[in-house]
């Protein structure tokens, strides 16, 4: 019996080594493949203004890593983005919950929110500045402007979509408003959250920069 | 970025947007592990 589950051990890792060294494979071909279609493109143009060669971009990308002055810059903008994304957070969590427990919120905030975020970042700009001046405010702004819908979003979508058989459940063994907040409505949304906050850090990262 | 724009330092540019993604993908990898870790429970 030992040696059969032994030999099953040694069967699942040598699968999962495979399984594996394949996908790092895949990932190096993708990779190599780019590298030689920029190699030939940049040979083609021969314009480093154009398109710079991928061996002297790749040392300029190692030269900048060990500059401090894009390390200190990094930091900064580092910075800005994880406070923009807790803003963010801050305004978009109670939001998508509240539109997500009551229909009214929803429809009373669901047009008006759905009209905003089609508006471009950059529009923004201009007002953030004369309402912030100059300084991180219009930045963080920014940041959390274009994060906070994913957020609501999913948030909203997260909670609408937990079963009533949960809450029903719930209730009838006698669980209190925020107990049902607490064990049903939280764990059940947190996937959706965190999908929401992916997003959110994403765009605020592509925003600030 | 900005600097290196400005100045058509264009191999500097990529490379500043090569660091871009790099740290971008970190984030994201650090909050898919998060997600994870959280919702070990969704996991069969």
């Amino acid at each position: 019996m030992a040696e059969i589950c032994l030999y099953t051990k040694v069967s699942n890792n040598q699968n999962f080594m495979k399984t594996k060294i394949k996908s790092i494979f895949n990932r190096s071909i993708a990779f190599i493949g780019i590298l030689i279609i920029w190699q030939i493109m940049s040979l083609h143009y021969n314009n480093e203004l154009l398109l710079p060669s991928p061996i002297i971009t790749i040392k300029e990308f190692f030269n900048c890593i060990v500059d401090m002055e894009v390390l200190k810059n990094m930091g900064i903008t580092m910075s800005r983005v994880l406070r923009g994304f807790l803003l963010s957070l801050l305004f978009g969590l109670p939001l998508g919950f509240l539109m997500g427990y009551f229909k009214s919120v929803e429809k009373a905030m669901g047009g008006m929110i759905d009209a905003l975020r089609q508006i471009p970042v950059m529009a923004w700009v201009p007002l953030t500045i004369v309402w912030f001046g100059i300084g991180d405010g219009p930045t963080l702004f920014l940041i959390a402007f274009s994060g906070v819908f994913p957020v609501i979003l999913n948030t909203l979508e997260g909670v609408k979509g937990i079963s009533s058989d949960y809450y029903n459940a719930a209730r009838s063994m006698g669980a209190s408003r925020f107990s049902l907040f607490k064990d049903v409505t939280l764990p059940a949304v947190v996937p959706d959250i965190l999908t929401g906050a992916r997003i959110s850090i994403s765009t605020g990262w592509m925003s600030v920069i | 970025m900005v600097e290196a724009q400005a100045y058509m330092q264009t191999e500097r540019l990529i490379a500043l947007m090569m660091l871009a993604a790099v740290v971008g993908y970190t984030i994201d990898r650090g909050l898919l592990m998060i997600n994870k870790h959280l919702t070990s429970w969704r996991e069969i």
